[in-house]
């Protein structure tokens, strides 16, 4: 302070800094008194600076999240062992030889719920499937970001841009060279795209690791299908079906029924449990046939509705089956709505068997495999129907 | 070391001495002047790393830099970069383009021998792969997208973590269409950061550290950049990579 | 950071400076660009309010040529069509006003010169759109002249 008081006394206070003389009265001077260029020519060079290898602020803060986290991983991971034990006591195993399997298998016994989505109901998992992977270090120990688009905020999904783009620009290119060498294309090289379809926005952002919005999403599949669409694009075969997933029908293509043989030598399918509504059937198709439809040993008239009969048909005569095979069901419960929607159900269901592979895509697009689950909405109180309200009246 | 600095600013700024009387020796050891004197400073020299003989103006002019945009589109502030008006398109003046250019070249590369983080920009869409290739083929980074606003200036919630971010910023092109200037101009400026900017006669080079009056649109243009840049920053590294090695 | 973010108030540079100057930063911690930057400033101090001190006047850029030019162009002699495959030929303009100043130095006035050097290069076009169509690249190992060189022309739409 008493420093400030001289500078305002003797305005030219500063100039005597310079003498060597002075050096002793201003030896505890503090910053303030320091003249400004003095700090600015006095700098450290970079390359000394550098010799002391300093660990940038990003790293260390990082570094210290990942102990907490580690020691926090710990604690749970030592809680679950104890539960698993107690669980094993509970039921009386051995603790040592105690599964994960087995901790399931107790808790849905200990535990019994009858809540809907298996989510809700109690469970123990080991905290490595609770507690979400947490994201390694995106920076080296100077600080410096490991992906070159990092800035971007979402750098694993540009890059798959920045990808395709390249390929783009390569395929051009080939299909160049291609014309000019008047090559004719490989016959061979086809991309088979038809069982699979790309992947849909939750498994690309599953993929990527990252969180994108629909318009990146749509700008994604254009810039697949614009790649898709070049003739020589099964060279980048391996990228492209890193995003295709197959189609539902080729899931479950492995596991259709081999027909069984009755004692005329007729393949025969029989598929039970077809359910819609309250109805409940089983159906049994019949090849070769002659387009007998049975239904609780009636023909088609046990029907009387031309909808319900339609319904029934409505499978054999998108297949084009109506006259190749015979059917037999057995069909009670619910009304003739649902007991048709049954019967529909399980000839489609069983006509898999004896149609191909592109008609059983097709059965599939159309919705003829797929089990409508919607059942009767309840009625409410104070309303006269599940949704219907009361005439309204002002008073 | 508190003094590090060569012997020649010791001496010249004597009363530097004040805030160290206490810890600093008196008389420095000779050996340690030498040593200090061997070590060359790359700062003084005016082309350490050699980038002004990177390019030529018939390169610029090949590549068609001194295209500008139409006359009724010129800001004020670029008026000192333009040669003049061919049949009211503009033609800049590539003396003082290359002038420009080299200083930041030279910039550019003693970032990247100090270890600097750089990040290339583009907002035009035509050129944003060539941009972003040429930061991978170069080790650095770039942000050809959609600027999400806070990069920069609230990184550490847009991120997560503390970030570090750039050391130096170029911009290929420094408008996001042809009314508005990129916002991480703005935010750079904020964020202490220096910026490289090639500034077309539509753009304002107020707020680029080392504005480049050129074309920024034209591919070709684009490509001679994105490459003496690259050249310069590997230039950088390889002297940065010698450096350390030395004190290894 | 302890900086200001008002990015309109002096320079990163003055900033940084000041925050060093009077001690809010270490020295230690300043920016790695800063002694670059110092040693290296750029030519015009990256202010936003930067006083436009001199208004340069944008002068037109206009060549002796461009009258001649202007000639042509307004008696319809100006355009024709330019041949993609020949690497080698120069715009009818420019060709005009090489024949312009042929004829000139052979004396012709004024008044018919126009004219005539119009003349001689359409004789000249005709004759060589007459001859069998030469491609000589200037360049035989460029990948152009390569394109060039296998490309079959005549039957480019006839291919598969």
């Amino acid at each position: 302070m008493s420093l400030i008081g001289i500078r305002q006394i003797i305005p030219a206070a500063t100039k005597y800094f310079r003498y060597p003389l002075t050096i002793g009265t201003f030896q505890y001077c503090t910053r303030t008194t320091s003249d400004p260029s003095n700090v600015l020519n006095d700098l450290t060079d970079w390359e000394t600076l550098n010799k002391k290898k300093k660990i940038s602020k990003a790293m260390k803060a990082y570094l210290e999240r990942a102990k907490e986290h580690d020691e926090f991983m710990k604690r749970q991971q030592f809680e679950y062992n104890i539960g698993k034990r107690h669980l094993a006591n509970m039921m009386g195993e051995d603790p040592e030889l105690f599964t994960q399997k087995d901790v399931e298998r107790a808790i849905e016994y200990l535990f019994p719920s009858g809540i809907y989505d298996p989510a809700a109901r109690p469970s123990m998992r080991p905290p490595e499937d609770v507690f979400p992977a947490r994201k390694a270090a995106e920076f080296d120990e100077a600080g410096r970001p490991h992906h070159c688009l990092f800035y971007t905020g979402k750098p694993n999904f540009f890059k798959l841009l920045h990808d395709a783009a390249d390929h783009l620009q390569q395929l051009y290119k080939y299909e160049d060279q291609v014309i000019r060498k008047k090559a004719t294309p490989d016959p061979n090289g086809n991309l088979q795209l038809g069982g699979s379809m790309w992947v849909n926005k939750d498994q690309l952002e599953q993929l990527l690791v990252e969180k994108i919005s629909d318009l990146e999403y749509d700008n994604f599949k254009v810039v697949m299908e614009r790649l898709v669409s070049l003739p020589y694009s099964y060279r980048y075969k391996d990228f492209i079906e890193k995003f295709r997933k197959p189609l539902a029908v080729q899931k479950f293509a492995l596991e259709i029924p081999k027909p069984n043989y009755d004692e005329e030598g007729r393949a025969y399918i029989t598929t039970y449990e077809c359910l819609r509504k309250k109805a409940r059937g089983d159906v049994t198709i019949r090849s070769p046939g002659t387009g007998k439809i049975t239904i609780n040993k009636k023909d088609i008239t046990y029907f009387d509705d031309v909808q319900s009969r339609e319904q029934v048909l409505f499978p054999l005569i998108f297949t084009g089956m109506q006259n190749r095979v015979d059917v037999e069901c057995n069909v009670e419960g619910g009304g003739p709505s649902g007991q048709s929607g049954a019967i529909r159900w399980g000839i489609a269901w069983g006509l898999r068997s004896f149609v191909d592979k592109d008609m059983l895509q097709q059965m599939q697009v159309a919705g003829l495999l797929t089990r409508d689950h919607r059942r009767r909405e309840r009625k409410k109180p104070g309303q006269p129907g599940a949704r219907k309200k009361p005439t309204w009246k002002k008073r | 070391m508190i003094l590090s600095n060569t012997g020649c600013r010791y001496t010249k700024y004597g009363f530097s001495l004040l805030r160290y009387t206490s810890t600093s020796p008196q008389v420095i050891p000779e050996n340690v002047i030498d040593v200090q004197q061997n070590q060359k400073n790359p700062l003084d020299y005016p082309d350490y790393f050699g980038v002004h003989n990177l390019f030529t103006v018939k390169d610029l002019f090949d590549a068609r830099v001194h295209y500008g945009h139409k006359i009724g589109s010129l800001n004020d502030n670029m008026r000192s970069y333009i040669y003049g008006s061919r049949l009211g398109h503009l033609i800049f003046d590539l003396d003082t383009t290359a002038e420009h250019l080299r200083k930041a070249l030279n910039f550019t590369a003693h970032i990247a021998y100090r270890g600097g983080i750089i990040c290339f920009f583009n907002r035009n869409s035509l050129n944003a792969h060539i941009v972003e290739k040429t930061a991978m083929e170069c080790g650095e980074y770039a942000h050809t997208r959609f600027w999400r606003g806070g990069i920069f200036t609230n990184a550490n919630q847009q991120f997560g973590a503390i970030t570090r971010l750039p050391d130096l910023c170029i911009f290929l092109n420094t408008q996001n269409n042809i009314l508005n200037q990129h916002t991480a101009v703005r935010d750079s400026a904020k964020m202490l950061i220096p910026t490289i900017g090639i500034v077309d006669s539509n753009c304002n080079p107020n707020l680029v550290s080392y504005p480049v009056p050129g074309n920024d649109d034209s591919p070709t243009a684009i490509e001679l950049y994105c490459k003496l840049f690259k050249s310069a920053i590997i230039r950088g590294k390889e002297e940065r990579r010698k450096f350390l090695q030395e004190t290894e | 950071m302890a900086s200001s973010r008002l990015e309109r108030i002096g320079t990163i540079f003055t900033r940084v400076e000041g925050l060093l100057s009077r001690g809010a930063m270490k020295p230690d911690d300043r920016p790695l660009w800063f002694d670059v930057y110092k040693a290296f400033p750029p030519i015009t101090e990256p202010k936003y309010a930067r006083p436009n001190l001199v208004v340069k006047e944008i002068r037109p850029i206009l060549y002796k040529e461009d009258v001649l030019r202007a000639k042509f162009h307004s008696n319809g002699y100006g355009l024709a069509p330019v041949s993609l495959l020949n690497q080698s030929n120069e715009t009818q303009t420019k060709r005009l006003v090489q024949q312009y100043d042929e004829l000139k130095a052979e004396g012709i006035p004024e008044d018919e010169i126009i004219e005539k050097a119009a003349q001689a290069v359409a004789v000249e076009r005709h004759s060589y759109a007459a001859q069998k169509l030469n491609v000589t690249p200037k360049n035989p190992d460029s990948v152009t002249a390569q394109v060039l060189a296998e490309a079959d022309i005549k039957n480019i739409f006839n291919n598969k």
